[in-house]
């Protein structure tokens, strides 16, 4: 009967839903309300979690960006703050106690010239030679800078 | 000074005999009304408020050198290079780069100040500050550009009372403004100001007051151009202060809040602000040696996706 339209040849077959035939059971799996349901279900899931995604991004690139400019130089400069405010308190209690002694001891010199100083917080390099520990005293008291102020007081904390 | 003990007294009764003088000195201050501070002038009333959240933010590159010639004369040397920004209709800022350089003599006395700049665009600034006599000062503050129309200069005439302080201000285009500004407790001041704009047709009325003590200061200043301003300064520490300010303009709906800190450390000065318009901003003067200032500057904004850094040199 569907063949009967034709001219002959080949011809692909009739779709199944053109003919009046009983839908079988994966069709009705199909086009049951669960699985429609089910399906916007995920796509919905799927659209709002995107979202979710983006915007969390948006939100986090901003809080670091701000965080990087607002907080960061402030805890920078708090630190060298503390630094500046602790070698002032050694540097008090150093030269409140009794003067110090003639020489300084061979043994700390002798191996090699560079110190390695280690500090609470920082650790700076050192270089220094007994002949040359006077002229280090006498810069700092003339043009003191913090990094001589450094460079002294690890020096006296050493002896 | 409230608290001062004289140097008679004996240990043992020390601490007791400095908290009844300070109670006696308090009980004074409260009822002392004819002795009344002289408040600030009036334009500096937001002066702690723009200090610590309006730093001048720049970007580019820029370098200040101060020679000090003499102890009243000094040359100032200055070169910025960086992106310009042009107004532009649409959304999307556009920005020209240019560098200019800026070359200046100032002139500081103990009761004259004279300041000229000249730039490399053309511009040239001239700013007078003269004490006429103990109470009256003269400030004149003039502008000539190669523009047309662009030149002004503004005159003001001070006059500062026992408790009080007005100005009379004179500029080019018929602008005429008068401002009055007096202490009615010894915390906090009123004062009112009025101006006539002959050029652009335009007058107003303001109004403003200043509450201030050891620890905040508080301004309000309201102008019939729809300006309405608040400003509140807290001291948190004598390193630390916090900062906020909310600006609406009641005529075109315009509403800005601001949040900001500023640190005074010892080698570095530090201001960050956060802004309802979603624009973050640091500025930062950190002292590498004596005389030698390194400047970082920093403004983001996160609606118009506009970022600007700037660092510097400033040298004397």
């Amino acid at each position: 009967m569907a063949s009967q339209s034709r001219r002959g040849g080949l011809s692909l077959p009739d779709r199944r839903g053109s003919s009046k035939q009983e839908p079988n059971i994966l069709d009705k799996i199909n086009n049951s309300q669960i699985v429609s349901k089910g399906k916007q279900a995920a796509s919905d899931t799927v659209f709002v979690a995107k979202k979710l995604l983006k915007s969390t991004g948006k939100a986090a690139w901003i809080a670091g960006t701000t965080f990087l400019i607002l907080a960061v130089p402030l805890i920078i400069e708090m630190d060298r703050e503390q630094q500046l405010i602790e070698l002032e308190l050694q540097q008090q209690s150093l030269l409140g106690a009794p003067p110090v002694g003639p020489a300084p001891p061979k043994s700390l010199y002798t191996a090699s010239n560079r110190i390695r100083v280690v500090n609470k917080k920082t650790s700076a390099r050192v270089s220094v030679s007994p002949h040359k520990y006077r002229e280090v005293v006498i810069r700092v008291t003339t043009r003191p800078t913090i990094h001589l102020k450094n460079e002294v007081s690890f020096l006296e904390y050493k002896l | 000074m409230a608290g001062f003990v004289p140097p008679g007294t004996t240990l043992l009764g020390n601490e007791a005999t400095s908290e009844a003088a300070k109670k006696i000195d308090e009980v004074h201050k409260k009822a002392d009304y004819l002795n009344l501070p002289c408040p600030i002038p009036y334009e500096e009333l937001h002066r702690e408020a723009l200090m610590s959240l309006k730093p001048e933010y720049f970007e580019g590159m820029r370098f200040d050198f101060t020679k000090g010639l003499n102890q009243k004369f000094s040359l100032s040397h200055s070169v910025m290079m960086g992106p310009m920004e042009i107004p532009s209709q649409s959304s999307e800022a556009i920005k020209i780069p240019t560098a200019h350089y800026e070359f200046g003599a100032n002139f500081i006395d103990h009761k004259t100040m004279l300041i000229g700049r000249v730039l490399t665009d053309g511009r040239v600034n001239a700013r007078v500050k003269c004490d006429l006599t103990d109470d009256l000062a003269l400030k004149a503050n003039a502008q000539l550009t190669n523009e047309p129309h662009m030149s002004h200069v503004i005159l003001n005439f001070d006059y500062k009372g026992k408790d009080y302080r007005s100005q009379l201000q004179l500029g080019n285009g018929a602008l005429f403004g008068a401002s009055y500004i007096q202490s009615v407790t010894p915390h906090m001041s009123l004062g009112a100001e009025v101006f006539w704009a002959g050029q652009h047709r335009k007058s107003g009325v303001g109004y403003a007051g200043r509450y201030e003590t050891d620890k905040m200061v508080a301004a309000g200043q309201v102008a019939s151009t729809g300006l309405m301003a608040l400003s509140y300064v807290q001291k948190v520490s004598e390193k630390v202060s916090l900062a906020t300010d909310f600006m609406y303009n009641y005529l075109s709906k315009d509403v800005t809040a601001s949040v900001g800190y500023d640190y005074a450390l010892r080698q570095a000065r530090l201001r960050g602000k956060i802004d309802s318009n979603g624009c973050t901003s640091a500025f930062l003067e950190e002292r590498l040696n004596m005389g030698l200032n390194f400047v970082l500057s920093a403004e983001l904004d996160h609606k118009k996706k506009d970022y600007k850094f700037g660092f510097g040199l400033t040298v004397g």
